[in-house]
């Protein structure tokens, strides 16, 4: 571990870790992109940078920037921790991101095209069929459905982390539902706010135009290219963790957020319950899973969606965006496989790597999960959200035989993954700054044209050492800038 | 507009011109009763609590710290202020950030441990931030939000409310001292209270100067044209953002409920206080009271809960 060439108070207990350092190079010298915001941050004082991470802190607060954490009585409503200290990646770093999540997302999409249809890629024997056909986000009813374009999946947010020698991977690929974008604009606003100066003199790539390009995304896949068509964003309700995030999508694209209450179906036709009777809906940007959307055709017992929705979609009356189905190829199983999927479908070596998966459902692979136990990260591969995962190096050996048991009954419900020597970043923590473990998610938009914003939502794992990001598990975030240069 | 988010807008409007009326009853009977016998403070009270529609748990009457700061309490600021945010939360993208922003930090306020501090020692200075809150998001509100339906559902709730409340004040206080003695400095207070309870006490100054009777207080409370916390104010402002809702929702043939406002208000408008008085006041009070929540119940039939079957004969 080594001190930093940077002479500041605020970093007088920063040591470099054995981890990549986003800010400092293994010397301790500051990164280029780094330089100016390091040449500022020498003239603050702790206190000065206090002051002002409290003044965000309150921003946040007084503007209910909130998400609810499930599983507590009180207090539910918290603010989303937010570190001061931007993430600073340079353009041509960022470019090559760009470039691999586009390729992915390109054969992502082809591969969920395909197994709804003739399902080339399982007779092909480039992917199991039973993998695919034994996810529990696999549906049935969704084979031989057409979807408008052709688009399975238009909103993704997927995980990237950064490993030994600075290279990005790809973590997880979240093709249902993700969420943390509103953060990731907020987190922008209150930046500028914060620290108005060093933000203009710095050249930021700006992100204001999201909510823009994903109403364009939305309309572009109106059923039968219907003119003028209606969006709305259909959400679970005011208790839901990304409640805030709903209304602040719907407010930043102008359309009506609505729950599934306020939705009727009428021969294969949506409307709307309005003040001045029903209006007909084109395109639902749906923030709720597949199981909830409707109670006659998935969970009969979910209150949160619409009866005959799945109907109308059938009937190509009404899009919906991200499809159903779409959980099948974020299976952390399947994901095993992408880098095969972009060689099948577009010829290509991947741009981006996989992180290195053991499969529990091959039983080679399985034994190895099971010896080395306290050397990997195991997941059961259909949960999100940091639930139902052990980490080896930091458990004990009752969670271990616990988590054996688990694997052992089902092992095709898990994974194993090396644990990863995430990336560091510097976080203002107690008064000083110190490193913390980050990952990245950027947002990809995948309508007549694939848009993705320049940077994304850099998460933190607040504790120290911790490797855990996911925002129900005590992470924070960061501001992301992508340089002009 | 969606009939969720119109339900919501009304009720959040509703609900902080309540917790506003309320903390001015409060603050005004604080006040008055250091000067009252226990009796007499018991009973007007009591005439408060009537006038807020309070139910009392078990026979027990909530005090004014229960109808200030306890969440558990329904009828309390602190409940009305949640209620008012749980339903702006709802709709959070149809009203601007400002207001969201504002009610967010009066929520934050009420619920804080230095405002139930500063309560025990001096209520008063709670009482006025409470309305200078509610006031403040008014103007927020007429200066960020688009005049359009949602601030018409904005207006009605606001207004309907109002009217239930003057209402509620008259009926409860006034069949007290319709037969005590004019003149008697006990008397003088009590109607003292009602004009303040108002807000009504100089602008009911500028025009009758301090001289109080029964039937001029009842008079300006209700019939004044031109004062907003009067009866006929506040029931003209319903009717016109009635009339305008029909017309933005194209709902003018549904919307009998106008018919209902536009006959109280021809009422109030061609009606002198003494043929009111002469006749049963205290009846007239118990009617706009009905009235008022019969306007209620027909926005759920016409706007709030619509059907396909309802949309197809419609």
């Amino acid at each position: 571990m080594a001190k930093t060439s940077l002479d500041s108070p605020l970093f007088e207990r920063y040591q470099i870790q054995q981890f990549f350092d986003e800010m400092f190079d293994e010397g301790g010298q500051v990164r280029p992109p780094y330089l100016a915001l390091a040449q500022r941050l020498s003239l603050l004082s702790p206190e000065e940078f206090a002051r002002r991470q409290a003044a965000a802190d309150l921003s946040f607060l007084r503007q209910g920037i909130t998400f609810t954490v499930y599983g507590h009585d009180d207090a539910t409503e918290k603010i989303f921790p937010y570190d001061l200290l931007p993430r600073v990646l340079s353009n041509s770093e960022w470019q090559e991101v760009e470039r691999g999540l586009k390729q992915r997302i390109t054969a992502l999409n082809l591969f969920l095209g395909d197994i709804y249809d003739k399902g080339k890629i399982l007779n092909d024997k480039q992917v199991p069929r039973e993998l695919v056909y034994s996810c529990k986000h696999f549906r049935r009813e969704m084979r031989g459905v057409k979807v408008p374009r052709g688009v399975y999946v238009s909103v993704v947010g997927s995980d990237l982390v950064r490993t030994d020698g600075g290279r990005f991977a790809v973590l997880e690929d979240n093709l249902r539902v993700p969420s943390g974008v509103s953060y990731m604009l907020t987190n922008r606003q209150i930046m500028k706010r914060v620290f108005p100066r060093l933000f203009r003199d710095y050249n930021v790539r700006p992100i204001d135009h999201y909510g823009q390009a994903l109403l364009s995304t939305l309309r572009s896949l109106a059923p039968n290219d219907r003119p003028d068509p209606t969006v709305v964003l259909i959400t679970p309700g005011v208790y839901n963790s990304a409640y805030f995030e709903h209304a602040f999508l719907a407010r930043s694209m102008g359309i009506q957020l609505v729950e599934g209450r306020d939705l009727v179906v009428h021969d294969n036709l949506v409307y709307t319950k309005t003040t001045s009777g029903l209006r007909r809906v084109d395109v639902i940007y749906r923030r709720i899973d597949d199981d909830f959307l409707d109670p006659l055709a998935f969970r009969p017992d979910s209150m949160l969606g619409v009866a005959g929705l799945f109907n109308a979609y059938r009937h190509g009356n009404v899009t919906l965006a991200n499809a159903i189905g779409t959980g099948v190829a974020d299976d952390k199983a399947i994901y095993a496989y992408v880098p095969q999927m972009i060689k099948y479908y577009l010829g290509e070596e991947p741009l981006l790597e996989n992180v290195e998966t053991f499969l529990g459902w091959e039983p080679k692979q399985c034994q190895y999960i099971l010896d080395n136990l306290d050397q990997l990260v195991v997941k059961a591969v259909g949960e999100s959200g940091g639930y139902g995962m052990l980490i080896g190096p930091h458990s004990t050996a009752s969670q271990r035989a616990e988590f054996a048991e688990k694997v052992k009954a089902n092992p095709r419900n898990y994974i194993g993954q090396p644990t990863l020597k995430l990336s560091c970043a510097p976080c203002f923590t107690e008064g000083r700054v110190e490193p913390r473990h980050v990952d990245l998610r950027p947002y990809i938009l995948n309508g007549r044209e694939m848009t993705i914003v320049p940077g994304g939502l850099s998460r933190v794992a607040l504790q120290r050492g911790s490797l855990v990001v996911n925002s129900s598990q005590g992470g924070g975030s960061k501001d992301t800038w992508v340089l002009h240069e | 507009m969606l009939s969720r988010v119109a339900e919501s807008l009304y009720w959040m409007s509703r609900y902080l011109e309540r917790a506003e009326n309320t903390a001015r009853l409060l603050d005004v009977h604080l006040n008055l009763n250091m000067e009252l016998t226990a009796a007499a403070g018991k009973r007007r009270y009591e005439d408060v609590l009537g006038a807020m529609q309070v139910n009392f748990f078990e026979g027990q009457m909530p005090s004014p710290t229960d109808l200030t700061l306890d969440p558990l309490v329904p009828e309390s600021i602190s409940s009305c202020i949640g209620a008012a945010r749980e339903n702006a939360r709802q709709i959070r993208e149809q009203i601007s950030s400002e207001m969201f922003e504002q009610i967010n930090k009066l929520y934050l306020y009420i619920r804080s441990r230095p405002t139930q501090d500063r309560f025990a020692i001096e209520p008063n200075f709670v009482f006025g931030r409470v309305k200078d809150g509610v006031h403040l998001f008014a103007g927020i509100t007429d200066s960020t939000m688009t005049h359009g339906q949602g601030w018409q559902w904005i207006r009605a709730g606001r207004y309907l409310e109002r009217a239930n409340l003057i209402a509620g004040l008259l009926l409860n206080h006034m069949r007290h001292l319709i037969d005590e003695a004019e003149g008697d400095p006990q008397h003088y207070s009590e109607l003292l209270g009602l004009l303040k309870s108002c807000t009504a006490w100089e602008a009911y100054c500028k025009v009758h100067g301090a001289e109080l009777t029964n039937l001029q207080v009842a008079e300006f409370l209700l019939l004044s044209r031109e004062f907003p916390h009067s009866l006929h104010f506040s029931v003209n402002e319903t009717a016109k953002s009635l009339e305008a809702l029909a017309q933005v929702t194209g709902m003018t043939a549904q919307a009998h409920l106008e018919s209902k406002v536009g006959r109280l208000l021809a009422q109030l408008r061609y009606t002198s206080i003494n043929e009111l008085f002469e006749q049963s006041p205290i009846q007239f009070f118990h009617k706009v009271r009905a009235d008022m929540s019969d306007v209620n119940d027909r926005l759920y039939r016409v706007y709030f809960s619509q059907t396909f079957a309802r949309a197809v004969s419609g």
